[in-house]
């Protein structure tokens, strides 16, 4: 979700030619000054991306920070393959390997960077991952903006994911505003992609097989606000590139609308509520 | 003046005339027999009024003393006999109780058509009720028997043909001895016979072909055009019934040998014929219903075609028609289930359709226990959805209180069909599932969880798994003390190891959540926990072991105190002899690739390095083995096991090489 970026800047613009205005005596521009007033009295103490990233790394635990550490280890590992190229009848067919770190259940915390040039700002977020079908390329879920500046309460939305697995879905969004160049723009985002670049470019990807590939990509495009109306003065018109890490459950991702501030990142983390390791959960539909 | 009925006029009058007549033959018998017969024909309440008193056996006492030169009483007492059987089983049972199978079966060999012809037809009667006795194709005599009737010239002959295998062709193997008789294909010939001749024989086709893939393969499919053909003709015939068999043929085929109905055209074809047929408010449209369910039962482009030739409007608008027979609901229902079963955009449609969810909500109180059914089995299918339920569509009181009143029907269907209902709708995805709770629908699953009938069993558990996913702290709190420790303990060890399952599901997501939830374990002196160690030993379904493995993963990220009692219970041996290798690392070696992973996470949490006994649980990990067995894992197969390796070999490796 993302404020509504491109009606801010017009009033922010106007807000630059209020005095102007103002001294013209027009009745129109007293009106302005008015809502850029109340505007103002909405938005109290709006919390800066370097506070934001505090907030979220302060929550995690020693162990996280030690979780990645690399250590050689006495055993030849075979390293993670690269993506490859599939070919014949297995030509971008296979569905994704389950991760447990992305399955029912499980919850993420981080930051959305909503920085605008005129602003420096981030909400915390929450994700909780509450539906996964990797047969049909689907997940779905929660996502929490904690610090929304022009909300009272925490703006829950339910997002619905689809999963880059090329049989389902392929790298190109092919709809919601998203040209290839914008999907590639975006993609080439996250280092993990790099590998992937040039077969994207020919196909999408659709003859990649990245079923034994270390991270998933992902859009994520929320459908509807759980607990406040669609006049909240947020929007989900856009959606969100995300890439995630099987290794560690990190999840990296931009958010995508044309109206709005490019290139907002969104960066999580598994939480664990408290405990001294991962913890799960299931449910299964009949 | 009106004057007083005779008593000639009346049933016992007319039975006296009968017997005298039986018993002194001449003329008297065929006006009486001919009274009779027009009395019963069409009307339930005298056939069973006359029953009742004995006329049936003064008939075929008539019929069997008749001479075979008096045609016409001959007719005149099949006719009767046939009235009888037609549409009543007490008048079939009757007729046969009196013996006139034998007779009615001699009258097929008579010289006059017309004697053949009405005991063919009450042969016909006979065998279209279920209480007519089984025809047995065992016996050659038997097959050669009904070949001829096949092959006969007359339509109620050929039809008794058609009937005898409709109503006693059940097993594979009496499938196959038909076909190979050469049945199937006189019935194929039958085809282009009457109307009559054609929907008997349409009848019977379906049955020897059902679920029969080597008959059809051999005498069916496309390339046996005729048939083929001649199928697909029929499907555009201009008679209803007749279009519906076709296509009852068809899906019997499509059912048992999907290869033969891969044409979209073709299938395409087959639903708007049936969506057609669905306009006919009597019983074809009702069989066209359910033939339409099992045509796209378990196969998603069939649930998307019929999606794409809207048939939920067209049903939607029809269910919201008044007074529907209960058969027309059923049907309406179990199509919109199977067509939610998969597809996230039919849930979507049914429930923006108006009224749709209140009809089917209403239907839960049904006086028809099959009506009843089918709505649950639509409820549950339409909340498969994710974003529904997210969304708060089902968790109302409208839904959820007519859905716990069913968890207390009498009729075992319901009660399963409504705790798979819940199941979905407890998920709900709301921390504090109150409504629920607070409806009284707890109590009522505890109580279903306790059933002697293991899929009620089953049912009612899985139910509270569900609903204790994410469930906020107070909530959990009041569905364990209504479930109770030592229930729970129970079910964890029940005889059916798919409650196991599901129970330990529950227990895992008991333990999920707050750290203090792991303490639900440890009481009684670690009765839960240790109950879940000794399944983990003893079970061999992997499904249960991998449930077990999670609670075992979800204890073991809790702190110092809940990750010794996990070591313990993990480096148990599996059996007595301590030679054998600790349960963890032979659950490491599983052929399974999601209980390697559970038992990874298990290890990782064990391992994590910066609890006071950190080390020492490596060190004792390491002697029993489970170091080295993670080692040879490090290439694991399944990425999502490899990588948590790892890390517990990553964290195991904090404390020192372990590799000398």
């Amino acid at each position: 979700m993302a404020e509504v970026y491109e009606s801010e800047r017009k009033k922010d613009n106007l807000e630059e030619a209020e005095e102007a205005v103002v001294a013209d005596g027009d009745g129109v521009s007293v009106a302005v000054k008015k809502a850029a007033q109340t505007r103002r009295t909405l938005n109290p103490g709006r919390l800066n991306w370097g506070d934001a990233r505090r907030v979220v790394s302060e929550s995690h635990s020693r162990y996280r920070q030690n979780f990645l550490d690399t250590v050689k280890m006495p055993v030849r590992m075979v390293e993670s393959p690269a993506p490859s190229n599939s070919s014949g009848a297995n030509h971008g067919q296979t569905c994704l390997q389950p991760c447990s770190l992305l399955s029912v259940g499980q919850a993420f915390s981080g930051t959305q960077n909503v920085s605008s040039p005129q602003k420096d700002e981030a909400w915390r977020v929450n994700v909780r991952i509450q539906g996964c079908d990797l047969n049909h390329g689907y997940l779905c879920g929660t996502m929490e903006a904690l610090n929304v500046p022009m909300a009272d309460t925490p703006v829950v939305t339910f997002w619905e994911g689809e999963i880059v697995d090329t049989k389902n879905h392929t790298f190109f969004t092919n709809k919601w505003k998203a040209t290839s160049e914008v999907d590639i723009e975006h993609w080439t985002k996250f280092p993990s992609f790099s590998p992937l670049l040039s077969q994207v470019e020919v196909d999408g990807g659709k003859s990649l097989d990245l079923s034994n590939y270390q991270y998933i990509f992902m859009r994520w495009k929320e459908q509807y606000f759980v607990n406040v109306g669609a006049d909240c003065g947020l929007t989900i018109a856009g959606f969100y590139y995300v890439c995630f890490s099987c290794v560690d459950g990190s999840i990296n991702g931009y958010y995508y609308d044309p109206n709005s501030s490019p290139f907002q990142k969104l960066e999580l983390k598994t939480t664990n509520e408290g405990r001294s390791g991962f913890s799960f959960s299931s449910y299964e539909l009949q | 003046m009106p004057g007083s009925a005779s008593s000639t006029h009346r049933p016992e009058g007319l039975i006296e005339r009968l017997r005298s007549a039986a018993a002194d033959g001449g003329e008297a018998k065929l006006k009486v027999l001919r009274e009779l017969k027009n009395q019963i024909i069409g009307n339930r309440t005298k056939k069973l009024s006359y029953i009742k008193l004995g006329a049936v056996p003064s008939v075929v006492s008539i019929l069997s003393s008749a001479s075979s030169s008096v045609d016409c009483l001959l007719v005149q007492c099949a006719a009767t006999i046939g009235s009888f059987a037609c549409g009543v089983d007490a008048g079939v049972k009757a007729v046969l109780d009196a013996g006139a199978f034998p007779h009615l079966i001699n009258l097929l060999s008579h010289s006059n058509e017309k004697v053949v012809d009405a005991g063919a037809r009450a042969l016909k009667m006979i065998y279209q009720s279920k209480a007519a006795p089984k025809y047995d194709f065992f016996q050659q005599k038997n097959i050669e028997f009904l070949i001829s009737l096949l092959d006969k010239n007359n339509e109620n002959v050929t039809g008794l043909g058609a009937s005898i295998i409709t109503h006693s062709c059940e097993t594979n193997n009496e499938q196959k001895i038909l076909a190979n008789a050469g049945v199937l294909k006189k019935l194929i010939n039958l085809l282009k016979g009457t109307t009559t001749q054609r929907d008997a024989s349409l009848e019977s086709f379906a049955t020897i072909i059902q679920q029969n893939p080597e008959v059809i393969t051999k005498f069916v499919g496309p390339e046996n055009g005729t048939t083929w053909g001649s199928l697909l003709e029929l499907t555009k015939d201009r008679y209803p019934r007749t279009r519906l068999l076709a296509c009852i043929c068809l899906t019997k085929i499509k059912n048992a040998a999907p290869s033969y109905l891969q044409s979209v055209g073709i299938r395409t074809k087959l639903i708007l014929v049936l969506l057609e047929l669905v306009d006919d408010f009597g019983q074809v449209g009702d069989e066209a219903l359910f033939t339409l369910s099992s045509f796209i039962e378990h196969e998603e482009d069939l649930q998307k075609l019929a999606f794409e030739a809207n048939t939920i409007d067209k049903l939607c608008h029809q269910m919201q028609k008044e007074s529907l027979q209960a058969k027309r609901l059923q049907g309406i229902f179990t199509i919109l289930a199977n067509l939610c079963s998969n597809l996230e955009s039919c849930r979507s449609i049914v429930l923006q359709s108006p009224k749709a969810l209140t009809i089917i909500t209403d239907a839960l109180t049904h006086t028809t226990t099959d009506v009843r059914v089918a709505a649950c089995v639509c409820l549950k299918n339409v909340s498969r959805s994710v974003k529904l339920l997210s969304a708060g569509h089902f968790m109302t009181e409208a839904v959820i209180m007519p859905v716990i009143q069913l968890l207390y029907d009498t009729s075992t269907s319901v009660q399963v069909a409504a705790l798979c209902t819940v199941s979905n709708l407890v998920v709900d995805f709301r921390p504090h599932k109150s409504l629920f709770v607070q409806s009284g629908g707890v109590k009522q699953l505890v109580e279903l969880s306790k059933s002697m009938d293991s899929s009620v069993r089953l049912n009612a558990v899985w139910a509270l798994r569900n609903l204790m996913f994410l469930v906020d702290t107070r909530s959990k709190e009041e569905i364990f003390m209504e479930i109770k420790l030592f229930p729970l303990t129970r079910l964890v060890s029940d005889s059916n190891p798919s409650v196991q399952e599901q129970a330990l599901g529950l227990v895992c997501n008991l333990v999920n959540g707050p750290l203090d939830s792991i303490m639900y374990l440890f009481t009684e002196e670690g009765l839960l926990l240790n109950t879940v160690g000794r399944e983990l030993r003893r079970a061999s379904k992997p499904q249960v072991l991998v449930q077990a493995m999670y609670v075992m993963c979800n204890v073991a990220s809790g702190k110092e105190f809940e990750k010794e009692a996990v070591m313990h219970q993990l480096l148990s041996h599996s059996s007595e002899d301590d030679n054998t290798e600790s349960i963890i690392v032979s659950l490491l070696q599983s052929d399974v690739a999601s209980l390697r992973t559970a038992a990874v996470w298990t290890v990782v949490n064990l391992t994590i390095p910066t609890g006071a006994g950190a080390l020492a649980r490596v060190v004792k990990l390491r002697n029993a083995g489970v170091v080295s067995q993670l080692k040879n894992m490090v290439n694991d197969p399944c990425l999502d096991v490899k990588l948590r390796v790892r890390t517990a070999l990553g964290q195991s490796m904090t404390f020192g090489d372990f590799s000398t």
